[in-house]
């Protein structure tokens, strides 16, 4: 049974019938699957399951599920977030809508592979009953059969079962050859050769690995040979091969199911002392055992616990063997079996225990052996700092340090918590453990603080808090809160110079330019020449119309602006981004007229909210750079752009206008040049859009310059004197223009015709 | 046990010879010949390939300030193409050597002996395809070695060749091309400069047709720009060089491949600018290998999620195949595809800053790919997840738009049919991202991981529970349990928007699910097996609380209910219920009530009401 051929014959369908997206997704998710492309994965699945539920076509419902499972529970082990999901999709496999659906048998496998993740041994029997189960259902002509007996295959390993599964191998390649298909040099290979190292059979398993050959399996079987061409390699003493082909933990990290290969494959070259045996293997293995655990993933988590601890102990570091050890009892009760597991452990503590001595102190002051020591400072350290021995800044500093680059952070956090805890008015700890609450448990840290507060403290500590909780809120991105929290902190020091200056930038990007300028005049008290309050001094300034403030801090950056009253000058032409509440940006261009303001001179797209005329309050701080030059020695900007681009912050007077399209034959640049003007003497603004490309077809089928523009009057205008003056002006042309959107806001009658003119031309203003 | 390899050990050796296998040179010819290459006009790139490295080999051995051309000579009428070059030319023993044993080249041992990058040939096969498309080959070749002799070579076929001594020519190679009928067309001017410019425009010797005096080739190659040029001259002329290799959409802006210590590559990325659409995969990758183009179907250089990026690269790293169609796929082939990953990775992450105006562009035109490529590289995330937007049902907004609201959450649907909870989230204009939607749902993890927002997942368990905070008012529950709960129910006070919404009615997903697999019907739809496994997991799910109701204490309904007299007070709780179940379309279990019993007891209760 050829079970990809009615996934092809459904992806011919899909194109077919124009299904372009939901075909793409059915022909590339396997691609992604098989090629350790994840992220893919989960960028497409969900849309497809979406798409194939709207088509009401249940099998590929099935199919994108399955491919799903396969790559959240094979390759990344994710138990926790797919168990359920297995569990529905068995369900949904055995409706009568799908029942007929060969992709059924892979659902049943899909759960089972979930088991095998949480303890694969503990799980053997119930495993091999559902490949067993599975295989009598099909023959060896179905491709999923080498999959369903690679399954059956671990399951028997698993079970140290292994004579029954090379056995089993081998009536699986008769099958296969039964049904003129060739003996499998792909999956189940694989774990046959597995099964002969499991054995001891290590020259023939090398041997074996020769032949593994899979070019449907993808990028992940080749890694996956890589592995076990390596762990065959160390185990026939074939050490500088083993180094070699070892893939590199980089290429590992993303799939789950290759961290006990890895870390197996690495265990055997630092016992043969082919590689080293470094602080950064065993934080390498600590990340595989985390991201293990928080997947639901428990036997294998242990093993590499085990691992990690036996490394760590070969590094004469039993606190850091402690850790993984640490983790081990609550996997244990989540085991389906023992199967030795608590006996393990047992010795691994007594190991542990033995191994525990005191440690010479280290001199926290030699930052480079600190620096290249890591696992010794931290546990000095963490033992000095536990037991009170040494509570110093510097070394909480180094210790803390030292948990960073081991990427024990979380445990850091429970020592200066305990540490916290017992010295609640050593101020520095308290900041410590505030920091490290506010980067790992932020919504704690919230709760935390105010307590803190309450007690009685002084300006100093009071305020290095506070500090730490605007921080919180600004990188949340609560404006509100960091700003009423930097007002706290400057009623109790009002010299803060670093909060009343943030305070400043928030001020001013919540608008509130009357407080920022009360700031800003106490930061110029005491730095009269700092030019960058100055600018937020000529932005507030200007804000609140202080035109007197605006020109000091202008005469002070170097800007001399004649007269008083508000400025109002012609700076040069600029443009002008505007950031609207969705997130997109726009650009105008606009006439500076101030330091920090400019006049909008351009007639934005339909797409665009309409600035025309528009004053401007804008960031000084340019966005681009005129760094480079023209031909003709212009200056310009990378993109060529000659004028400065700046973000807009306010609309300090906004004049209203309504913008109507004009479309149709070009009347001539005469007389556009007096249509031009007889507008704008009725303050109506005539802006062409249009290039010297844009044709119509006139009535003999001629093509025929055209024309398209916005015509931009205020919204005070008199529409039907400007409408009067267009069709005054139409009837000297000898082809039609039309502005029905003005008709229509009118109510004009005559918009019918105009209406009528646009369907006879073929005038599309989109 | 049978594995392959095992089984021969326990036949007894017999007795072996040894002998040469044969070749059968007819038909190799015919198979290297005919089948190793594509297109015809690859003979054209490999006989021009030749020209080239015969001149790069007189410049090695030979230098002088000879200025190296050549010339193809299209030859219409008579059904010839010549190919000229004044390059080192060829000696009697090179020709029977080199050009008249198949796969043995001198350019290859001379890049190796000279260390010289600059020669393209490597199978010594390229002169195969000249037979390809000719009823006959001549060549006629004077070399540097011996400029007082000259020599013709002639064969029809390649099977065999005549070798006869002539008067000397000007030092290089003359090559005539007798075409078949079927490849006359390799005549054809137009067809000729298009081939030569896509195939040699990084030869540096010119090439001309008809000796014209401008070369074909002659093309602005951005990593061969002067240093002194600006960046705005480099920009632009870069954008030109992309559009030589973009046939489908003009290039919005270009970056720079360069070199490093173990890459040697240089090219140039591009942003295409047509409008991308999620998945489309619209990678356009040419490879040139030592300045000669090898293909333009190496997409897979790019990764996954460039879609809408086209490149161009030379490199002496990549090792073409057989037929220099395509490359090898090996080490090298990584190393340089994770180059360009890291080039391209950095180049986005860095363009809304350096490029303001080209960046919104890009945007404007393939947000939804961005989307993808920033679930794909950390780098790009960092960088670009604040610009992008997602589709929510209030439009296109960026995340952080979207979380602006002070709410600090982030609301997200996998699914467009609509739940209770998200009938709340629209009521009370809370925007939903589509996490159905290409990428957005990954990416809204990534984000709310990043800023410790609250991710809710509409329509789930712990979607629902992070929705409806409960209430605790001991007296009030004591009050209406009895009136809303039924067996298997829980009641919830809670608070939300709209208030015109009393109640809804959510089941428990796990007891759902734990109900349909223990259920007969299941045991006889799945086997045993598999059946065990799925219980397996429900067995521990425990079957006490199928449905949550969720009261909403705000609602005036609600409040009204609880002012009213105890008789009344059962009648409109049970109106409420099966309104709350009807608008949230409750399956209901068959063995409890169906919706058809479930409106009529609502249209009962309400007639009780109107009946006073």
């Amino acid at each position: 049974m050829d079970i990809w051929q009615w996934i092809n014959d459904k992806i011919d369908e899909l194109v077919e019938t124009e299904h372009h997206r939901l075909a793409y997704i059915m022909a590339k998710l396997p691609g992604h699957v098989v090629d350790d492309q994840h992220e893919q994965v989960d960028i497409m699945v969900q849309e497809g399951l979406v798409l194939a539920k709207s088509k009401k076509e249940p099998w590929i419902e099935l199919y994108l599920k399955h491919w799903e499972l396969q790559s959240r529970v094979f390759s990344r082990m994710d138990v926790n977030g797919m168990l359920p999901k297995a569990v529905d999709l068995l369900d949904f496999a055995h409706q009568p809508e799908t029942a007929d659906c060969p992709q059924g048998i892979c659902a049943v496998q899909d759960l089972a592979q979930c088991y095998a993740c949480i303890d694969g041994p503990g799980y053997y029997q119930q495993r091999l009953d559902v490949a067993e189960e599975s295989l009598a259902k099909i023959d060896a002509s179905w491709p999923c059969y080498t999959c369903i007996a690679a399954e059956k295959l671990t399951a028997l390993n698993d079970a140290g079962l292994y004579q029954q599964a090379l056995e089993f191998s081998a009536h699986a390649n008769a099958e296969l050859l039964r049904h003129q298909q060739e003996p499998d040099t792909g999956k189940l290979l694989l774990n046959t050769i597995d099964t002969l190292l499991l054995d001891g059979q290590y020259p023939l398993a090398y041997e074996q690995t020769k032949r593994l050959d899979s070019p449907r399996s993808g990028d992940s079987f080749i890694t996956e040979t890589h592995l076990i061409q390596a762990r065959t390699a160390i185990l026939t003493n074939r050490l500088e091969q083993a180094v070699d082909i070892l893939p590199a933990f980089a290429l590992i990290e993303r799939t789950h199911a290759m961290y006990t290969d890895w870390c197996e494959a690495t265990m055997g070259l630092v016992q043969h002392q082919a590689i080293e045996n470094t602080w950064q293997l065993g934080v390498q293995f600590f990340t595989l055992i985390n991201k293990l655990l928080s997947n639901g993933v428990v036997r294998k988590a242990i093993q590499l616990a085990f691992w990690h601890a036996e490394l760590a102990l070969l590094r004469n570091a039993p606190q850091i063997a402690q850790l993984s050890a640490d983790l081990i009892p609550p996997q244990l009760e989540k085991l389906a079996q023992d199967l030795g597991a608590k006996a393990q452990y047992q010795a691994l503590l007594t190991t542990i225990t033995t191994c525990l001595q005191p440690q010479d102190d280290i001199d926290i002051n030699d930052t480079q052996w600190c620096e290249a020591h890591p696992e010794q400072t931290y546990t000095i350290l963490s033992t000095a700092i536990s037991t009170g021995k040494d509570n110093s800044e510097s070394s909480i500093e180094a210790y803390l340090h030292s948990a960073e680059q081991l990427q024990l952070e979380q445990h850091a956090l429970q020592l200066i918590k305990k540490l916290h805890q017992q010295t609640p008015d050593n101020i520095d700890i308290t900041l410590h453990y505030f920091h490290l609450l506010q980067q790992h448990e932020p919504e704690q840290f919230i709760n935390d603080y105010p307590a803190y507060l309450t007690q009685p403290l002084s300006v100093e500590d009071r305020c290095r808090i506070l500090w730490t909780v605007a921080n919180h809120y600004q990188t949340h991105g609560d404006t509100t809160q960091t700003t009423a929290i930097l007002n706290e902190i400057l009623h109790y020091d009002p010299e803060s110079y670093q909060s009343r200056s943030r305070l400043i930038a928030h001020q001013l990007q919540q608008r509130h330019y009357a407080d920022a300028l009360h700031h800003i005049s106490h930061l110029l008290e005491s730095d009269p020449e700092d030019q960058s309050t100055h600018w937020d001094q000529i932005v507030a300034a200007t804000a609140t119309k202080d035109w007197e403030k605006a020109r000091y801090s202008a005469e002070k950056i170097g800007f001399t602006i004649d007269g008083t009253g508000e400025i109002d000058g012609d700076f040069g032409h600029c443009r002008i981004q505007f950031t609207q509440d969705d997130g997109q940006t726009d650009v105008s261009y606009a006439l500076r007229t101030g330091p920090v303001t400019a006049r909008i001179e351009s007639i934005s797209h339909t797409d665009h909210p309409l600035r025309f005329n528009d004053a401007i309050l804008f960031n000084p701080a340019p966005l681009n750079a005129l760094t480079e030059t023209d031909e003709d020695g212009y200056k310009t900007d990378i993109e060529g752009q000659y004028t400065y681009l700046y973000e807009a912050i306010d609309t300090l007077k906004a004049k209203v206008y309504q913008r109507f399209f004009i479309d149709g034959f070009h009347p001539g640049d005469t007389l556009l040049e007096a249509l031009t003007k007889q507008l704008s003497q009725i303050n109506a603004t005539l802006n062409i859009r249009s290039s010297n490309e844009y044709e119509l077809e006139d009535l003999q089928g001629e093509s025929q310059l055209a024309i398209f523009a916005y015509l931009v009057v205020p919204d005070d205008s008199e529409l039907h004197a400007v409408e009067q003056t267009l069709q005054s002006f139409v009837e000297r042309c000898e082809r039609p223009l039309i502005w029905p959107e003005l008709l229509r806001e009118m109510q004009s009658g005559r918009l019918q015709q105009h209406l009528e003119l646009q369907k006879q031309y073929n005038i599309d203003p989109n | 046990m049978v594995l392959t390899g095992m089984t021969n050990l326990k036949k007894s050796p017999m007795s072996a010879e040894i002998k040469n296998t044969q070749v059968n040179l007819s038909g190799l010819l015919e198979v290297l010949g005919k089948n190793l290459y594509s297109t015809p006009l690859v003979a054209i790139r490999e006989l021009i390939q030749n020209a080239h490295d015969a001149c790069v080999r007189r410049q090695i051995e030979s230098p002088d300030d000879t200025a190296f051309h050549i010339h193809i000579t299209p030859l219409a009428s008579q059904q010839q193409l010549i190919i000229e070059d004044n390059g080192a030319g060829l000696t009697k023993e090179e020709i029977e050597k080199y050009l008249a044993t198949i796969g043995s080249g001198y350019t290859r041992e001379l890049r190796t002996q000279s260390d010289n990058e600059d020669m393209i040939g490597f199978f010594g096969l390229g002169f195969l395809s000249a037979y390809v498309v000719s009823d006959k080959v001549t060549l006629t070749t004077t070399s540097y070695q011996d400029p007082s002799q000259g020599w013709q070579f002639n064969s029809s076929g390649g099977m065999n060749y005549s070798l006869s001594a002539t008067d000397a020519n000007p030092t290089g190679s003359k090559v005539t091309l007798q075409l078949t009928d079927k490849y006359a067309e390799l005549t054809n001017i137009g067809l000729l400069e298009d081939v030569i410019r896509q195939y040699c425009c990084l030869l540096t010797i010119p090439i001309s047709i008809n000796r014209q005096a401008t070369p074909i080739n002659q093309v602005d190659v951005p990593w061969l720009m002067p240093e002194h040029t600006s960046p705005i001259q480099r920009k632009a002329r870069s954008l030109a060089f992309a559009q030589i290799f973009e046939q489908r959409y003009e290039p919005l802006t270009s970056f720079a491949i360069t070199p490093t210590d173990t890459c040697d590559i240089n090219g140039l990325l591009w942003i295409q600018g047509g409008s991308s659409y999620a998945n489309s995969d619209q990678r356009n990758c040419t490879v040139f290998v030592r300045n000669m183009y090898i293909t333009q179907e190496t997409s897979a250089l790019l990764p996954a999620w460039a879609g809408f990026i086209g490149c161009v690269i030379n490199t002496t790293m990549l090792t073409p195949t057989a037929s220099r169609e395509d490359i090898q796929q090996d080490s090298a082939f990584t190393k340089i595809k994770q180059h360009i990953e890291t080039t391209l990775i950095n180049a986005l992450a860095h363009l809304s800053s350096t490029e303001p105006e080209a960046w919104k562009r890009v945007l404007s035109r393939h947000n939804e790919m961005l989307l993808g490529a920033a679930v794909s590289s950390e780098t790009l995330f960092s960088a670009l997840h604040e610009e992008l937007t997602v589709p929510t049902t209030e439009g296109d907004l960026t995340l952080k738009a979207l979380v602006n609201n002070g709410s600090n959450t982030i609301h997200v649907t996998l699914d467009d049919s609509g739940s209770y909870d998200e009938i709340l989230c629209r009521a009370m204009q809370i925007p939903i991202v589509l996490g159905y939607r290409f990428a957005s749902y990954p990416f809204c993890q990534m984000y709310a991981g990043l800023k410790h927002h609250k991710l809710v997942t509409l329509g789930t368990d712990a979607g629902n529970k992070a929705l409806f905070s409960p209430v605790e008012d001991a007296p009030l529950a004591a009050q209406l349990e009895p009136l809303f709960i039924e067996a298997h129910e829980a009641l919830v006070l809670t608070e939300f928007e709209p208030t015109y919404l009393p109640l809804l009615i959510i089941p428990d997903e796990e007891v759902a699910r734990k109900r349909k697999i223990e259920s007969d019907d299941a045991q006889k739809r799945i086997s045993t097996a598999a059946l065990s496994l799925a219980t397996l997991y429900t067995q521990k799910v425990e079957d006490t609380i199928r449905r949550r109701v969720y009261i909403n204490i705000n609602a005036p309904l609600i409040q009204s209910l609880i002012n009213q007299p105890s008789e009344k007070q059962h009648n409109m709780a049970i109106l409420l219920k099966s309104f709350a179940c009807s608008i949230g379309r409750i399956n209901l279990d068959t063995d409890e009530r169906s919706l058809s019993d479930e409106l009529q007891r609502y249209h009962d209760n309400l007639l009780t009401l109107f009946q006073g």
